[in-house]
């Protein structure tokens, strides 16, 4: 895909705030770090875990591929989305199971696996409660924890009542057990499974699944055949190693010291046991991601643990939404990872689409400097040829002083000639209005004073 | 060239910044508290919404079917051959219906997801910090029955538990031989409408802890 996708800023007046949603989720996550000193140790622990991983990224995979055949999961490697798309419809067809139920994973929507499967007349239905809500509507995900995070109550409401034949209501808990009735009839049928990983430990083979639902082991439990999908940068070296990386990753997400359930899968049922599926399987996708991995610099952003912080603390993401991004994976994380990943298409505007304040790489449980890896792709960018002369006429008149102060001065003079119209800022304000004097001017005028009340001022 | 060549092909020509060599910061000790633990724990526990009543050891399996007749669920699932299971049907109510789970997902699956209203199960150990229940599902307590009925009845000896997750998998480097080992905290639960938490969303709806001292 060539087309390049740009920021899209959805007018939807249905499109509740983000903030309050936001809010929730920072507040619930700075409860779980109370003492800074103790998020940076924790953080710099995490750091270094991924990092150590990630600098013998290809023999863990090769570790990780051993002990998984051992214990009997099977292991598919993808290069692009399609060979992912197509390993998984053939084990689908394998199994003659017509319908798939799915655990959360963001990977799946990364190669687009529903759309896939239903273009070949086999059904997947998302069992999150987020997710689910999302697919009835027919959207996709605009927040990587929380997917269903754009829509309100009402429209939840509404959106049951339309698809699902039940009576209107707003009352969570009767949502819940009206999504909870709906898809127990889904996983009695179910005959495959599919699931994310969050992370896999070379050392014992373990996929290792956090979640709060019951839907992620109901996947992975129920059907005959479970699926499992995850990107080749989430090996860590030991068993070890998940508990410290768990610990920052459910605090940072929705601010739980730990989720209800945390699921370590070791393989296919044994001869002796009554249940768990009888077949494992694991899709390790790269899709750009050993690319990526030998970009100096923008490779640390494949030390990414999928936590969602840096969406709910990012003014950007809280204004425009997760949709706005049209990529995957949006927000902050999503604006440095996207184009490495091939399937997508290009996303010039995004990182541009930054205050550069820094939350993001603040609170970031691996240390990701993402303010910093988003210079390097503004710096790395093809401008368009007119605004090349643009900043080259800024650096010019920056770099010459007299230059400056004559052209600032003629400016002044010359601004109430300037059109009143100035493209889509005047449509919904005011142009806006030059001061006559140029802060130099302005400083000059002042009668001189002290140090202290001048810093002060 | 296969998937797998071109891609460990690519990694390997690819160099990943080496980690700092600043100190890894190393796990603070987590200790348990040495003053009543019991009543310690069953806070932990309450806080993840969890159920909770305590009994000594000689009196446990007799409180655990009090506390099933209480609930008084049509249903109840109980293994006729783990060594919980047998000491509880051992004394079993008369009145009670009282199954084996057998092999729950290879039968009809409509009586297990709509049927059984209750399981008891046996726990392996327990983290402090966290009120979480760590369960090794084997053929005798299948992992279907920590899951698929709205309650779950889980007996934890308090003499299992263990300060933190970090400790516990230093502890029990073995579980990794197990097909699956769970950590369970509190009942199912979801804050995806409108983040209004909701228990019971697919899993059990509710977990009761029978705190063994």
């Amino acid at each position: 895909m060539t087309e390049a996708t740009p920021i899209r800023i959805l007018d939807n007046p249905r499109e509740p705030s983000f903030r309050p949603a936001m809010d929730y989720l920072i507040d619930k996550r700075a409860q779980q770090f109370p003492d800074s000193d103790d998020f940076e140790r924790l953080r710099v622990q995490s750091k270094q875990l991924k990092q150590a991983a990630l600098s013998n990224l290809p023999a863990l995979l090769e570790q990780a591929e051993a002990a998984m055949v051992a214990n009997g999961i099977q292991v598919h490697w993808a290069e692009t989305i399609e060979e992912a798309q197509a390993t998984i419809h053939q084990i689908m067809l394998d199994t003659q199971a017509t319908t798939m139920v799915k655990g959360k994973s963001m990977v799946s929507e990364e190669i687009y696996l529903n759309h896939h499967l239903e273009a070949h007349g086999l059904r997947a239905v998302e069992t999150d409660m987020g997710e689910f809500i999302v697919q009835l509507a027919g959207e996709t995900p605009s927040h990587i924890i929380m997917p269903a995070i754009h829509k309100s109550k009402e429209d939840i409401a509404a959106l049951f009542q339309a698809h699902l034949d039940v009576p209107y209501t707003l009352d969570v808990d009767e949502l819940i057990a009206i999504g909870r009735e709906q898809l127990r009839t889904e996983f009695e049928q179910a005959g495959i499974g599919l699931s994310g990983v969050n992370f896999i430990a070379a050392d014992t083979g373990t996929l290792c699944l956090v979640e709060n639902e019951g839907n992620g082991r109901l996947s992975t439990t129920a059907p005959d055949v479970h699926v499992a999908i995850t990107g080749i940068e989430k090996v860590v070296a030991h068993l070890a190693d998940v508990p410290k990386l768990i610990r920052v990753l459910t605090r940072s997400a929705t601010g739980q010291p730990i989720t209800t359930y945390v699921n370590w899968i070791h393989g296919p049922r044994k001869p002796e046991e009554r249940d768990g599926p009888r077949a494992v399987h694991l899709v390790l996708l790269d899709n750009g991601r050993s690319q990526l991995y030998q970009k100096e610099r923008q490779q640390e952003s494949l030390q990414c643990i999928r936590c969602g912080a840096c969406m709910n603390h990012c003014p950007v993401y809280t204004r425009i939404g997760g949709h706005a991004y049209n990529t995957t994976y949006p927000g902050p994380i999503g604006k440095i990872l996207s184009p490495h990943l091939t399937s997508l298409p290009d996303t010039p505007d995004h990182p541009k689409a930054s205050t550069l304040c820094g939350a993001c790489h603040t609170v970031c449980p691996v240390g990701i400097p993402i303010t910093d890896l988003l210079l390097d792709h503004r710096a790395q960018a093809t401008l368009p040829r007119r605004e090349q002369w643009i900043w080259r006429f800024w650096s010019m008149f920056n770099r010459h002083p007299r230059v400056y102060r004559m052209s600032l001065g003629l400016m002044l003079r010359l601004y109430p000639l300037l059109p009143k119209w100035l493209g889509g800022w005047t449509r919904h304000r005011a142009a806006p209005a030059l001061s006559h004097q140029s802060l130099g001017q302005k400083m000059a005028a002042r009668p001189k004073k002290g140090v202290q009340s001048g810093a002060a001022s | 060239m296969t998937a797998r060549a071109a891609i460990l092909s690519r990694l390997k020509a690819g160099v990943f910044r080496q980690p700092v060599a600043t100190q890894a910061a190393a796990d603070v000790p987590y200790p348990l508290p040495t003053d009543n633990l019991r009543a310690q724990f069953i806070e932990r526990l309450s806080e993840t919404h969890a159920e909770v009543r305590s009994c000594d050891a000689e009196s446990m399996p007799q409180a655990v079917v009090d506390w099933m007749t209480d609930i008084g669920a049509q249903q109840q699932w109980v293994s006729q051959t783990s060594a919980l299971g047998q000491q509880l049907w051992k004394r079993k109510p008369k009145d009670a219906v009282w199954v084996d789970p057998q092999a729950p997902m290879d039968q009809d699956r409509a009586q297990v997801f709509h049927d059984i209203g209750l399981a008891v199960t046996s726990s392996h150990s327990a983290l402090f910090e966290t009120g979480t229940i760590a369960l090794i599902p084997d053929q005798h307590e299948p992992r279907t029955m920590s899951l698929v009925p709205p309650i779950h009845l889980v007996v934890v000896h308090l003499s299992s538990v263990v300060g933190r997750f970090e400790e516990w998998i230093r502890r029990y480097p073995a579980c990794a031989e197990h097909t699956n080992v769970l950590m369970i905290t509190g009942p199912s639960k979801t804050a995806d409408i409108q983040q209004t938490l909701a228990y019971g969303a697919h899993g059990p709806k509710r977990l009761l802890v029978m705190v063994v001292e």
